[in-house]
């Protein structure tokens, strides 16, 4: 099946109407049907052409990206047609609506051991922030050291996965960062977070 | 030996041979989502940032204080000093890389 999306012919188009209005406009009435083209492009988004039919789409009333110029919008969908269907995007990976809908307090943890693909776990954590997902999901401790703990995330998928949990010495907030799956303790996590082949405690520390 | 503010690091080990540039600034680091930074204040230094490799050295002559929003500041004492950032490993798209806060 052929389908076409205007947003590819702008190219063409764009270059052919440059021509003609530029160079050529006295012969613009020779190519009557480039100029009804061109008007169906203002409306048209999307088109399917059968033999005796053409089963079109108006254009999208809204389109979120990220800074990036990727498909995005959170709490809405990133893109919407007039009749409101719509497409749910974060940074580019297209998920589901409940996913994009839910505030990020209320998104259960649990959702990221349903869901099979890499992409959209990825898109669940960034919502739902690593803090979280390791305390909802009882990561368990498996290190400690002064103020580091070592914690294992198992979302039963084979996979262990370290995050370091450790207390800012200055304004006593805690915060979780992930460390090499090959780290077995906190002192080889600090050694990874740290650039060191073995781990050096600090001489000062804020 | 190492000093260390937050997410950056002072390895206090010697400059290798190599060209070097002056880095004419006194911030060290800066959160892209805060705006918050590490600088250097009072003291006597020089920033210098190898031309081949980009890796970053701070050559203090006089004991120089490093400030931070959201940290207690540190006391350089002289000495020649890598900087590095902590790294932090991604579980879902599987790289490390830099903490950035």
């Amino acid at each position: 099946m052929f389908y076409g999306n205007i947003e590819w012919d702008i190219s063409w188009a764009g270059f052919y109407d440059f021509i003609l209005n530029e160079l050529f406009e006295e012969r613009i009435g020779e190519f009557p049907k480039f100029i009804e083209y061109l008007e169906a492009m203002k409306h048209v988004h999307v088109f399917i052409p059968y033999k005796d039919i053409v089963f079109i789409s108006d254009r999208p009333i809204e389109i979120n990206l990220n800074p990036q110029g990727r498909l995005h919008a959170d709490l809405k969908p990133a893109f919407q047609y007039s009749d409101r269907y719509s497409l749910f995007y974060l940074n580019g990976v297209r998920v589901g609506k409940e996913i994009v809908q839910t505030s990020s307090d209320k998104l259960p943890a649990e959702l990221i051991l349903k869901e099979k693909n890499a992409e959209v776990r990825r898109e669940i954590v960034r919502k739902i922030g690593t803090e979280r997902l390791c305390i909802d999901l009882k990561a368990e401790c498996i290190d400690k050291m002064d103020d580091y703990e070592l914690l294992i995330l198992d979302l039963k998928d084979g996979r262990k996965r370290p995050y370091l949990k450790m207390k800012n010495p200055s304004i006593d907030t805690i915060h979780i960062e992930g460390v090499h799956p090959d780290c077995k303790t906190v002192a080889q996590a600090l050694a990874f977070r740290n650039g060191t082949p073995t781990y050096v405690k600090p001489v000062q520390l804020t | 030996m190492i000093t260390q503010q937050g997410d950056v690091l002072f390895h206090l080990e010697k400059i290798p041979e190599g060209k070097f540039s002056k880095i004419k600034t006194n911030v060290i680091q800066e959160g892209e989502a805060t705006g918050h930074a590490h600088r250097l204040h009072d003291g006597e230094y020089e920033f210098i940032q190898d031309t081949k490799t980009k890796e970053r050295y701070l050559r203090v002559v006089k004991d120089s204080v490093v400030r931070h929003e959201e940290h207690k500041p540190i006391t350089l004492p002289p000495g020649d000093y890598r900087i590095g950032i902590v790294r932090e490993y991604d579980h879902f798209d599987e790289e490390v890389r830099a903490v950035v806060d």
